[in-house]
């Protein structure tokens, strides 16, 4: 049997000529032959075809709908609870997905469409939906996301929110609209994906609670969708530099809770941002959204209604974006770079000239969100290594623009594959060599089907334990990640005899 | 109850009966969700594709949709699966999403010639457009000379993922079973109700081929178009998911005068009544009771021991499944003692088979449970595990409540069988039994 095996795996001649994979040993998930029939009836795809701009019809598409986004952003709010103007399913894949990855409870609620509401519209649905939700969990925020059905239905949120106030005040008393604060997100899937959901929901947050008062000295950050251990990294940056700051859609409260004796019914999660903060970021210093396409938006908002100075993108993830985050926040707020920061990125740059021997000239896929593709690229390439595929399931600008100057800088030509789907992405590696692959848990299957080692990063990564409550981002993040990268290396490149020091 | 009461709307209030073993059974069910409500039930679409996504082998599975409903498509069980989609944007919406929906199909028979049938959902969005699916299917049915099938499921269709269970299993009636013909041989059988969620088909037709039966088509754990289209030749169908499957083999019994028994392999009492029901249906007695014998005796100091810990635990179970009684009961073989139970979609004669099946008086029984009900559940009644589906999993750690996943048992193997009995015994004790309990009370 031994040497049948090409790379650890089993060949067609093996696959084809197993009759019954007994149950206990090798589990039949292992053997991977549904993705790519590896049979003699096998015929190769369509070469035309291949491309996604070439075909209508998307395989394997590597975005999420846009309601998810800003449920993401609600998330992050203290004591907020989404409610999704659409059917049942619009809330409860979301839940499902963000259980998988975060391993907390989170409390969506829906307006429980039904072909009533089709017909006739939201309206009513919403009204008693809102009530409902006030009865029982007493939020403090509540935003309004609408999903595809009901943007189509056309549904006026604005004109039935007013109606459900009215209805709210005469139940629970003026009081009420202290209480609780609305905020709508008009989030339609097929205008976009989850990183505009997650932009649309910045703004809209921004623009219906900020206010102009005395100036308070802070910085904002508007995150993007990175994990509450990124938050955390970031925050310590601001610490560290003695710096104030807002976190807008602060998740690293609500989406890693310690696990504690409830103090409370109904549940909550201790963190979030609070209302009174978002009400504040009219009066900061600067925004700085750190993923240009995952708040951006926002921060281009606060510059035009109150002159707060924006600072968009890039993700502070690897030597080069790190020190360009850490720079303007010094330029911005005065505020000197000390010691300790200079020591963290010392030891980032330490561990880069320690294991250079085994990331150079290594070929790399990446695969992921806009901003995170663009970073990571960057990173690479600051190994030494190359990039030889990176895709973002969303199309953007601002990631074509960005893995392209980075690629330049080092002289790589990386294929680009802006808003495509893991279809060509996968063939490429399929057709192509590549020693790595940077990317979500979606590249699972063709990391085992080409056998090459992945390293997962952005989102979503549901697979792996912890990986949310980990920093990729600033110089300790980069450590991190590095780590990663080679031990990843070590593992599938080196023999036992040859990884020690 | 009471301080759960308080909290209640009135249109709800029907939805939480206490059982009562010979009154009739009052419950509220398969009704709509009340608006505002944080439901664990999901949408007809992901029971559709539920049902339907295990047909890999052969079909190829589009979705008329926006790319977010591929996308959560695409993850069944936790497992992914390959999903195609026609990604409507602004433009279909307003202009009709006909041409592209006709070039897609076009595509996906170029892209994957060795399919045999394509399935097409439709979802809210098209569905709302109003674009006319059947008449382009039908016309490119003729065009590429395989099997078009439409799945109407947009989200809004039903109350529950329970319609899209249903839809599915009408679509392979309608369109696929009894279209082939196949030799039969005298102990062959369909399993229906079966999905394959940790390799339980496997187990299952390993354990009926010890017995000399030969499993055909395991809806749908374990069937591609071919199997699907002749599933009609066979001897009888072992109905596993009552709520799911029952439909269908009314449908084989009328239609093709197939019989059906209601079986299920899980829990220790079950698998044995219903491997004599089968060894009855068969005349192979014999056969069957010296194989359960054997089989219980390779298994029967574990549990013992397990049982031991086990006895007296109190246990509450809500889950989509309406497996509810099937699980009551192989809890009681445990002799644990279950608070409540509850289901997101079971129809009543569910619910009359859970209290027919449950020992103790007055446990609560609950329909479309909100998170907010389960959490004031938990809180009252502080059973000692928790069974459900992910979403509960994380809320009932946060209570102080060891879960066991179900029906979805990703981590600890399959519960199917008698080996499986003691895989489902050793999670339940892992549960509860978990130091991580003690270590969330803090003194000082």
């Amino acid at each position: 049997m031994e040497d049948l095996k090409i790379n650890g795996r089993l060949t067609i001649e093996q696959i084809n000529s197993l009759k019954e994979i007994p149950i206990e040993g090798i589990n039949y998930e292992q053997i991977y032959i549904e993705k790519e029939p590896i049979c003699p009836q096998y015929i190769p795809p369509d070469e035309d075809l291949i491309p996604s701009s070439k075909r209508t019809v998307v395989i394997d598409p590597g975005r999420i709908c846009m309601p998810f986004g800003a449920m993401w952003a609600s998330v992050g709010i203290h004591k907020c609870i989404p409610f999704v103007q659409g059917a049942q399913g619009c809330t409860t894949y979301p839940r499902y997905t963000f259980s998988r990855i975060f391993r907390e409870p989170v409390a969506i609620a829906t307006a429980s469409f039904h072909e009533d509401a089709a017909v006739f519209g939201g309206r009513k649905n919403l009204i008693q939906g809102l009530r409902n939700l006030i009865y029982r969990y007493r939020p403090e925020v509540i935003s309004i996301i609408t999903v595809c059905s009901s943007e189509i239905i056309g549904d006026d949120m604005e004109g039935f929110l007013i109606e459900a106030k009215e209805e709210l005040e005469e139940e629970f008393g003026p009081e009420i609209h202290d209480q609780v604060k609305f905020v709508i997100v008009h989030t339609p899937s097929f205008a976009g994906s989850h990183v505009s959901g997650y932009d649309r929901a910045a703004k809209a947050f921004v623009q219906t609670l900020a206010k102009k008062r005395s100036p308070n000295n802070k910085v904002n950050i508007i995150p993007g969708m990175i994990t509450p251990g990124d938050i955390r990294e970031i925050k310590h940056i601001l610490e560290l530099m003695n710096i104030d700051y807002i976190m807008l859609f602060d998740i690293s409260g609500t989406l890693d809770c310690p696990l504690r004796v409830p103090q409370q019914m109904p549940y909550y999660p201790k963190g979030g941002t609070k209302v009174e903060e978002i009400i504040d970021m009219a009066n900061s210093v600067a925004t700085f959204a750190l993923c240009p396409d995952e708040g951006g938006s926002a921060a281009a908002y606060l510059k035009k209604r109150y002159e707060v100075e924006p600072v968009i993108g890039p993700l502070p993830l690897g030597i080069h974006n790190t020190d360009k985050f850490v720079k303007k926040l010094s330029e911005l707020t005065g505020k000197p770079v000390p010691e300790e920061l200079k020591d963290e990125r010392g030891i980032l740059v330490d561990a880069m000239a320690d294991t250079f021997h085994y990331t150079m000239g290594r070929k790399v896929a990446i695969v992921g969100d806009p901003d995170i593709s663009a970073a990571a690229t960057r990173f690479c390439c600051e190994l030494g290594m190359e990039p030889v595929a990176v895709m973002s399931g969303t199309f953007s600008k601002s990631f074509a623009k960005e893995v392209w100057n980075a690629c330049q800088e080092y002289n790589y030509n990386p294929t680009i594959f802006n808003g495509g789907d893991m279809f060509e992405w996968e063939d490429y590696i399929k057709k192509n060599r590549v020693d790595l692959i940077l990317g979500n848990s979606k590249a699972v299957n063709i990391s085992k089907e080409a056998n090459v080692p992945l390293v997962r990063i952005g989102f979503p990564v549901y697979d792996r334990v912890g990986y949310q409550r980990r920093a990729y981002v600033g110089y300790r993040g980069g450590e991190f990640l590095l780590s990663l990268i080679v031990n990843t290396i070590l593992d599938a490149k080196f023999p036992d005899d040859r990884v020690h020091q | 109850m009471r301080k759960l009461a308080l909290k209640r709307t009135p249109c709800q209030e029907n939805n939480i009966i206490k059982s009562c073993p010979k009154g009739p059974c009052s419950i509220k069910c398969q009704q709509p969700s009340t608006p505002g409500k944080i439901t664990q039930r999901s949408c007809v679409y992901y029971g559709a594709r539920w049902m339907l996504a295990l047909i890999k082998e052969d079909a190829a599975h589009l979705v008329h949709a926006t790319v977010g409903c591929a996308y959560y498509g695409s993850t069944v069980r936790g497992n992914n699966y390959r999903i195609l989609s026609t990604g409507l944007t602004e433009k279909e919406v307003i202009f009709g999403g006909i041409y592209k929906l006709s070039k897609a199909i076009s595509e996906t028979k170029l892209l994957f010639p060795n399919i045999n049938c394509i399935f097409v959902y439709i979802t809210c969005t098209p569905s709302l457009t109003g674009d006319d699916v059947y008449a382009i299917c039908q016309q490119k049915e003729k065009e590429l000379g395989i099997p078009i099938i439409v799945v109407d499921c947009p989200g809004f269709k039903g109350e529950s993922q329970a319609v899209g269970h249903k839809i599915a299993y009408r679509t392979l009636m309608n369109s696929l079973i009894g279209k082939e013909e196949r030799e039969i041989s005298d102990f062959d059988v369909n399993i229906i109700g079966d999905y394959n969620i940790n390799n339980e088909s496997k187990i299952l037709k390993d354990l009926l081929r010890r017995l000399g039966i030969n499993v055909h088509c395991v809806f749908t754990g374990d069937c591609n178009i071919k199997k699907i289209k002749s599933s009609h030749c066979v001897r009888l169908n072992l109905l596993i998911c009552q709520n799911t499957g029952r439909e269908l083999a009314n449908f084989m019994k009328e239609k093709y005068n197939i019989p059906y028994i209601p079986v299920s392999f899980f829990g220790l009492t079950d698998t044995i009544t219903s491997l004599k029901k089968i060894g009855e249906f068969f005349s192979i007695e014999k056969k069957v009771e010296k194989f359960i014998e054997h089989e219980y005796n390779s298994i029967k100091d574990k549990l013992f021991e397990l049982k031991e810990k086990l006895a007296g635990k109190k246990a509450a179970l809500f889950f989509g499944a309406a497996r509810m009684a099937i699980v009551a009961r192989a809890l009681q073989d445990l002799d644990m003692e279950i608070v409540f139970t509850g289901s997101q979609f079971a129809d009543h004669l569910t619910y009359q088979e859970t209290i027919k099946s449950l020992k103790k008086k007055d446990t609560i029984i609950i329909d479309d449970a909100s998170e907010h009900d389960l959490e004031h559940l938990l809180e009252e009644l502080k059973p000692n595990v928790f069974m459900g589906g992910t979403k509960e999993n994380f809320l009932s750690h946060k209570l102080k409540v060891g879960f066991v996943l179900f029906p979805q048992p990703k981590i600890e193997g399959p519960y199917v069988g008698f080996k499986g009995f003691l895989n489902f015994a050793n999670s339940l004790y892992k549960a509860i039994y978990a130091p991580v309990w003690k270590f969330m009370d803090v003194d000082f």
